[in-house]
């Protein structure tokens, strides 16, 4: 009896051990992170909270992007691979020109303009004495360029920006965007402005873009002294061919309705890039109001674009949300 | 080798007179029945307490009230949001959410929701709720509306929808996952009323259940549902525990073949709950499921006392074939190591009170009650039954059975040089416990809910829930300006933006929401929509013009969740993917980092409130106290062993194994990925207290017999077979009332039972094999004293 007894408890003992060890091997709990795939995270250093307004390139490789909080990040090898540089500023960067790889500007909004003289290393702010926001910059060499922002705010250089001179137009216009050929200068902005100078800024003449007040134009791009396209709110598309005298405007917009913030006029083709991740190519001839075709991208994004330029053989165009695209046509 | 001296030893006894006069024995033995009326009395006192007593869950009791952390959660959760939130995930298999039939599921729901028991209807979110908004630029200035005023029908309305919700940020990722698949809709509720979590849990159930269909389906994660489940579970729960007292019952039948000497502990266990129980009624507490794992536990330690005295009592009778005389002798050996021990035992319980979480107070309190009611129901009680209702004690014959064997080869161990292979040894095991506590981390380990199992329903909807949305655990900084219109200031929102920046570099941020972001869209869109314009006007005028058009579009407590009414007071909600210890930890640190780094008059950044903000304070109180614990433990256990065995050394002495098991146990708990929380520490902290009585019983033994002329090898020889036998006895019983634990669905209820395993069985093994080492080696003078 007392045999059966001691084989009961060693039972009772195994049973235990054995059910040590089924529960050592059941619960294995697994250690995921949740990781969100998209493509709106962007790559390396840019994240999902980057907004991106603008992007230029010297040439096919070497090129920068600019956006909110100061960023500034930069490319060797045509955009394998982005990394930051220091701006040295919180402000928004709006926009961005390089005329070769080492000479570039940047300005943004409360007065902002940097400058750097080694591709980026290194960037300076400049005064530009001004407080107001300043949209766009363009340099046409490395001495002379235009910056154009709020409250009517021209400002004009031709010593790589140690000074700058007040060209304004004293109206409360913002100015979204300029561009310049030669001796020309066109910048367009709110109330559907448009101007033109000749003589760098001292005089200014208004054109007659057609549109009513109540449009604001964010792009202007000529691809001689007499065709050109402004681009703006809610879809709206004027082109002229006769250097601003006369604008005509895409009166068939097949339905599209977004905002276009920037326009490319290049060797393949007009582009414009706007809200909700348009991207436009305008097949027609300027000055006769033909209408355009959308283009949607591979990688569907909603993200609002905001800049764009043109690099080699490639469109680049970026925006909200660290996004970055590239396209052929 | 020395010839052992057993039998023997005892025969000689029979000449000698009958003990000498013992107070305590004398006292019970001739006041038995004023006991037992005592004894009943106190009882039925107790019984009609117990009614009073609810299974529910106080959230309340479950932070440490005086952190800074729950202080700032408990002033703002009205306002900016708290805790207790549910979420609830509606996802379609094929094609997306932007469809009628799927929006209407989705309204539906929200609707629902606003009718459980608790919910604070104000905070409810899901993007068919009118307070999510899309605001919208055109010719005409800014546009206000709800983001899905009616459910769009045509498909161009839901393509506009679609685009409506892509390009909106607050929207998009947190109530509309990014592949468009899934929607959430969380819900709060309140915090300082007691939910009635299974009618809230069967009601989110039956809603599920009506929406879902061959491409919807629902997942549903959140504390209010880990409690909802925890409750659908304790008709098992329950289940589990009849089962296995039934089956510590036959045990002991099997043991002792003897119903009488079953009915006594069983009888002994019964008290104690009764008492215990009735206390808990006095004082008004609830009883929590999860803690349901420590009576028993106690109740088990209550049914070893019994036995212990029992066996005592068999092998009294052996000698002096009189009961009374041997309930007499047994009292005169026991009853002060058994009051030794239950007094440590109780202590070690009590050191829970020490810790601010009252919770985990109120269980020490009631669990330290429960456990020196022992001293009554077994030391007082048992005896008194004996001798009124004097049992028919079955000769024992000597055993040649297993469990003699396997006590001599035990004994023998410790024999010639063995003792100093066992001390050896025990450093060594010693010494890797230490190393691998070291990974025992406080707080979870695991993403999900620790109690429950990783592959349970809960778990699975918790990882589609994690996997759609980019944070599901707040944590909410608060700024408290100093004046009223800081909520205008730019430097006070600057510095928002720079720690909202700052804070989402973590991995584990998912993203961060505060009144920056609204002002940057309502900028935006009043500057036509232009993305220039997302940023923060610097001038005070500029944002107050911002809030004056939100106000002007939106109903009242639209902005609640980011700022305060009187303009005072914002809100940073950061979403971290999970609420591990680490992720908290470094949460935390990050925060207290950058404030330390950005001091600006008027802007201090308070932290934190929310789910990750109390968890954190939780983690923090037992991190702090743990040390603290562990040595007010071992102190108090000394201070009382000391006591009585009147000898410093004997409470070290019994306080050794107890360390090495708990590095152990720690080190187990480390590498199995079981977390140090609320739930998990006061099982752990009882575990380790609550197994020195088995030393105490085996010293007094060893004492008593090397007092009476053995040598101290047969003493350990003799204490091994007769109260060591009794002690592996109990360790059987609780190991027995571990496996059906493990059947339990709920998770940490295997992972405590089996904890409590382990601690009786290292504590055995440290009784039976370390302690006999310990004294051959050190050869104490206590052993000698009377």
């Amino acid at each position: 009896m007392h045999k059966f007894r001691g084989l009961f408890f060693v039972v009772v003992i195994l049973l235990m051990l054995g059910a040590a060890g089924i529960y050592g091997s059941t619960d294995n709990p697994q250690h995921e992170s949740s990781k969100i795939e998209t493509e709106l995270k962007g790559r390396d250093h840019i994240t999902y909270r980057d907004d991106l307004y603008d992007i230029d390139f010297a040439d096919a490789d070497y090129g920068w992007t600019i956006g909110c909080w100061g960023r500034i990040f930069h490319t060797k090898d045509g955009g394998k691979n982005w990394y930051p540089q220091n701006s040295k500023v919180d402000n928004y960067l709006y926009s961005v020109s390089f005329t070769d790889r080492l000479n570039g500007w940047i300005v943004g909004n409360y007065g902002t303009i940097l400058h750097t003289k080694d591709g980026g290393e290194i960037w300076e702010s400049q005064k530009s004495g001004t407080e107001k926001h300043l949209f766009e910059v363009e340099f046409l060499n490395k001495s002379e360029g235009w910056a154009v922002g709020y409250w009517g705010l021209i400002l004009f250089t031709s010593d790589g920006g140690k000074t700058w001179q007040d060209k304004s137009i004293k109206e409360d216009i913002a100015f979204n965007s300029l561009s310049l050929l030669g001796e020309h200068c066109w910048v367009v902005g709110e109330f559907g402005a448009v101007y033109h100078t000749t003589d760098k800024g001292e005089h200014w003449e208004k054109q007659n873009s057609g549109v009513g007040e109540d449009v604001s134009f964010f792009g202007v791009d000529f691809s001689n002294s007499s065709e050109g396209w402004a681009v703006g709110l809610e879809g709206t598309v004027i082109s002229t061919k006769d250097g601003g005298k006369t604008w005509l405007q895409v009166s068939d917009t097949n339905g599209f309705k977004d905002s276009i913030f920037d326009i490319l006029v290049t060797d393949k083709g007009v582009f414009g890039v706007g809200g909700r991740g348009s991207i436009i190519e305008i097949i027609a001839n300027p000055g006769d109001g033909s209408p355009f075709k959308k283009i949607v991208p591979d990688t569907v994004v909603f993200s609002s674009l905001a800049g764009a330029c043109i690099a080699g053989e490639s469109i680049w165009t970026v925006g909200y949300h660290g996004t970055i695209l590239k396209f052929h046509n | 080798m020395q010839k052992m001296k057993s039998d023997n030893s005892m025969q000689t006894n029979v000449n000698k007179p009958v003990v000498e006069d013992h107070a305590i024995s004398r006292f019970i033995v001739s006041n038995r029945y004023l006991i037992l009326i005592f004894i009943s009395v106190i009882t039925v006192f107790f019984a009609f307490q117990i009614s009073k007593v609810e299974i529910k869950t106080e959230l309340s009791d479950l932070l440490p009230q005086k952190h800074e952390y729950v202080k700032l959660h408990k002033k703002f959760r009205h306002i900016f949001g708290g805790a207790n939130i549910l979420y609830i995930d509606v996802f379609v298999k094929d094609g997306d959410i932007f469809n009628t039939d799927t929006l209407k599921k989705i309204s539906y729901f929200t609707e629902e929701t606003k009718f459980l028991p608790g919910v604070d209807r104000y905070k409810i979110f899901s993007i068919t709720q009118s307070k999510v908004k899309d605001i919208k630029a055109s010719k005409f200035g800014m546009e206000i509306k709800p983001l899905i005023p009616e459910i769009p029908e045509t498909k161009e309305e839901l393509d506009a929808l679609r685009q409506k919700v892509y390009t909106n940020d607050m929207v998009y990722g947190s109530l509309v996952s990014l592949d468009s698949k899934a929607a959430l809709i969380s819900v709060q509720f309140q915090e300082d009323i007691a939910l009635d979590y299974p009618v809230i849990f069967n009601k989110i159930k039956e809603i599920s259940n009506t929406i879902r269909d061959e491409n919807t389906d629902v997942a549903i994660a959140g504390d209010p549902m880990v409690r909802g489940y925890l409750y659908s579970y304790l008709g098992q729960t329950k289940v589990i525990f009849c089962v296995t007292l039934l089956a510590m019952v036959a045990l002991m039948f099997i043991y002792t073949r003897s119903l009488q000497m079953v009915f006594m502990p069983v009888m002994s266990g019964i008290l104690s709950a009764v008492w215990g129980l009735g206390f808990l009624g006095i004082l008004g507490y609830a009883l929590d499921p999860l803690a349901l794992v420590v009576p028993l536990l106690i109740t088990a330690r209550t049914l070893s006392h019994s036995v212990q005295f029992n066996e005592r009592v068999i092998e009294e009778y052996a000698v002096h074939r009189d009961i009374r005389a041997a309930c007499y002798s047994s009292i005169k050996a026991l009853f002060f190591p058994g009051l030794a021990g239950i007094i440590t035992d109780a202590a070690g319980i009590a050191v829970l009170i020490a810790i601010p979480i009252p919770f985990l107070q109120k269980l020490g309190i009631i669990s330290s009650f429960w456990a020196l009611s022992t001293i009554f129901t077994v030391l007082f009680f048992n005896p008194v039954v004996l001798l009124l209702l004097p049992p028919f004690i079955k000769e024992r014959k000597s055993e040649e059975g297993i469990y003699k064997k396997i006590a001599t080869k035990t004994a023998m161990l410790n024999s010639g040089r063995g003792s100093w292979a066992v001390l050896g040894v025990t450093l060594l095991i010693a010494v890797i416990g230490v190393f691998y506590a070291s990974e025992l981390k406080v707080g979870d380990v695991n993403p999900g809910t620790p109690i429950l199992w990783s592959d349970s329903a809960y778990n699975k909807d918790a990882r589609i829930l994690n996997k759609s949305f980019l944070g599901l655990n707040p944590m909410l900084i608060v700024v408290e300006g100093e004046e009223k219109d800081s909520v205008y200031k730019y430097d006070i929102l600057h510095k928002i933006e720079a720690y909202q920046r700052h804070i989402e570099k973590l991995p584990s941020a998912g993203g961060s929401i505060s009144i920056v972001d609204v002002l940057k869209k309502l900028n935006l869109n009043l500057n036509k929509g232009n993305a220039k314009w997302s940023f923060l006007p610097h001038s005070e005028t500029d944002i107050a013009v911002l809030h004056y058009m939100f106000f002007s579009s939106s109903d009242p407590g639209d902005l609640d969740a980011y700022c305060t009414h009187d303009n005072r007071s914002m809100s940073i909600s950061v979403y971290f993917k999970n609420h591990e210890g680490d992720t908290l930890r470094e949460a935390v640190n990050a925060t207290r980092e950058f404030e330390k780094n950005n001091p600006i008059k008027g802007a201090k950044l308070k932290f934190a409130a929310g789910t990750v903000g109390i968890l954190a304070a939780a983690n923090e109180e037992i991190f702090k106290t743990q040390v603290q614990l562990l040595i007010m433990s071992f102190a108090l256990t000394i201070f009382f062993c000391a006591l009585s065995f009147r000898s410093l050394l004997a409470g070290i002495l019994l306080v050794i194994p107890l360390a090495v098991s708990n590095y152990l146990i720690f080190a187990y708990m480390g590498l199995k990925g079981i977390g140090l929380n609320i739930n998990t520490l006061p099982v752990a902290t009882i575990a380790i207290g609550i197994g020195v009585d088995y030393g105490v019983y085996f010293l007094s033994r060893m004492r008593e017999q090397f007092n009476g002329d053995e040598d101290i090898l047969s003493s350990i020889h003799t204490a091994m077979n007769t109260t060591g036998k009794a002690i592996c006895f109990t360790a059987l019983t609780v190991g027995l009332g571990v496996v059906f634990w493990l059947l339990s669905d709920i998770k940490f209820q295997a992972e405590m039972g089996l904890l409590l395993t382990m601690a009786t069985i290292l504590h055995i093994l440290g009784t039976l094999i370390l302690l006999p080492a310990l004294v051959l080696v050190i050869k104490p003078k206590f052993l000698s004293k009377g």
